[in-house]
């Protein structure tokens, strides 16, 4: 299933449940500033088992002021507005993370969208990327994302018979190092804001890559044959050839649609602030980790199951949080139906908060998606209960044009 | 480009083997050195086909005798593909053998960046079949 959630809001992210391709380099993008200030707390992106751009939010996310709201202390009692805005979250969140993991953690935590981060293929385009990120003063510079697979080539130098009999070929493949950078989220207003470092890292198993299905490899060599040039006069080469007009893409997305199996991934992240400020100690801000798994029965069912770990500083307190839940979702690219259910317990507020949600979206046309959701919360430490209903209109890629929330305690 | 081979020696077999875990398979054309260039060219007229593609992609494939191949081209196609989103180079290992005996030069190990925009992509490298000390 494709496209089955979207960053609708909060903190642009980038999810894939299990490993996606095990890219060098992305077509670079034109980088951007984090369109909405990142969240010192990483908020996980949503769970959906095919990756998806990550959507810019375009909602202002000031976490650390908005934690003391969101998480007020036990000896306050919350507003209605606070409590609406802890049930958008609660709902933003499980629409777009549970049971699921960030494409690129350091991006991911620092709210920079997974389209700006770069991808070096070769050491010395990494050394460059990271000689962006330095000032001439050796102070980390914001706005910079780099990720690199420093085990894909070398597990990779094999024909793909090889590559599927050796386990540890496409594990070791898979993991990835994230690096980035931006400016505290609580301080926009502050010119010599402290700019935060994240360093991230993913490794998964993908059983629903084509290279173990044999049928799969023989039904995708067909397709090639169909795209081979018929007689190309010899040249001494090695070039690439034209290809036959073919709809091997097309026809690619229909065989992989088709592929079942089991799919897991584990990635984590930590927030450094003043990690190279010679003046300041280097302090942890947050970390995070994430654990999920699925498994894809069909091209319209998947079930999943994730739990996340975080743990990060809210006005100076320390807060844990952390989070068990399933997902199962039935649909295709076009119509989409989610019911999840967690579990999650934060220690700053002293809350455990069990979650029971559903979500509908439907493509409409090439360009807009609409997305219904609801979720019921019952806080069992308090004896609280929310529900709210959620109505968006976003573009195919995931950004938001128009959301509305309704009920969570307002 | 070309490779040597004994005239009077035994028969020729090939493999192209497809890297970087890209599924993928194969074709080897001979071509008539119609110009006489001397040399893989576009003047060379089509002979015939020695492997289609999906015939024994995972082995070594026999060729022919010496005589078959001399002072002809043979003509090696591949197709590659790779996941979505990667983008690395299609890699291959070719390997040519006179009866057991692995020919001076092999294997030899060559990489083509796929079309622009595509992660899938059709390649070809060629090479005259000469006779050794020739």
């Amino acid at each position: 299933m494709k496209a089955c959630f979207f960053a609708f809001a909060v903190a642009p992210a980038a999810l894939a449940i299990a490993t996606r391709a095990l890219a060098q380099e992305p077509a670079p993008a034109v980088p951007t500033p984090p369109v909405a200030p990142p969240p010192a707390v990483p908020t996980p992106p949503v769970a959906a088992p095919v990756t998806e751009p990550a959507a810019a939010a375009n909602t202002p996310n000031t976490p650390d002021i908005v934690g003391a709201a969101v998480l007020p202390s036990p000896a306050d009692s919350p507003s209605p507005e606070d409590e609406f805005r802890a049930s958008k979250e609660r709902l933003d969140n499980t629409l777009r993370d549970l049971a699921g993991v960030p494409e690129t953690p350091a991006a991911f935590a620092l709210g920079i969208s997974a389209g700006t981060v770069a991808h070096p293929s070769t050491i010395r385009e990494a050394v460059a990327e990271l000689k962006v990120i330095l000032g001439p003063d050796g102070k980390l510079l914001p706005g910079a994302a780099v990720e690199v697979a420093p085990f894909y080539r070398i597990t990779s130098k094999v024909d793909y018979l090889k590559w599927r009999a050796d386990w540890w070929r496409p594990l070791l493949g898979s993991f990835r190092i994230s690096l980035a950078t931006a400016s505290d989220p609580a301080q926009t207003t502050n010119p010599d804001a402290p700019v935060l470092l994240a360093l991230g890292s993913r490794i998964g198993y993908d059983g629903t890559d084509p290279r173990y299905s044999d049928e799969a490899v023989d039904a995708l060599k067909d397709e090639l044959i169909k795209c081979a040039p018929e007689r190309v006069s010899p040249v001494s080469g090695p070039i690439a050839v034209p290809t036959r007009a073919c709809d091997f893409e097309k026809n690619e997305e229909t065989i992989l649609e088709k592929l079942s199996g089991f799919r897991a991934e584990l990635a984590s992240v930590i927030i450094v602030e003043n990690a190279t400020d010679r003046d300041q100690d280097a302090d942890i801000r947050a970390w995070q980790a994430w654990l999920a798994a699925d498994y894809k029965f069909s091209p319209l069912l998947s079930a999943g199951l994730g739990a996340d770990l975080q743990r990060s500083k809210i006005n100076a307190e320390a807060n844990t949080r952390s989070r068990v839940g399933a997902r199962l979702g039935l649909g295709d690219d076009y119509y989409t139906l989610s019911l999840s259910g967690a579990y999650a317990r934060e220690s700053l507020d002293e809350t455990n908060w069990f979650d029971l949600g559903g979500s509908l979206s439907a493509q409409l046309g090439s360009t807009a998606t609409l997305k219904l959701g609801a979720q019921a919360s019952q806080d069992l430490e308090n004896d609280r209960s929310r529900v709210i209903v959620m109505l968006g209109i976003g573009t195919a890629s995931g950004d938001p044009i128009f959301t509305k929330y309704i009920g969570g305690g307002q | 480009m070309s490779l040597e081979i004994d005239p009077n020696g035994a028969s020729i077999s090939a493999q192209l083997r497809i890297l970087n875990a890209h599924i993928g398979t194969y074709r080897i054309d001979l071509w008539n050195d119609s110009d006489g260039s001397g040399g893989p060219s576009a003047g060379d007229q089509f002979d015939r086909t020695l492997k289609e593609y999906k015939q024994s992609d995972s082995g070594p494939v026999l060729l022919g005798s010496p005589a078959l191949l001399l002072r002809k081209t043979l003509q090696f196609l591949w197709l590659a593909r790779q996941n979505p989103g990667s983008s690395a180079p299609s890699r291959v290992e070719l390997s040519l053998w006179q009866g057991s005996q692995m020919l001076s030069g092999f294997p030899q190990t060559v990489e083509v960046a796929f079309p622009n925009g595509q992660h899938y992509g059709a390649f070809q490298i060629a090479y005259f079949v000469k006779a050794q000390g020739s």
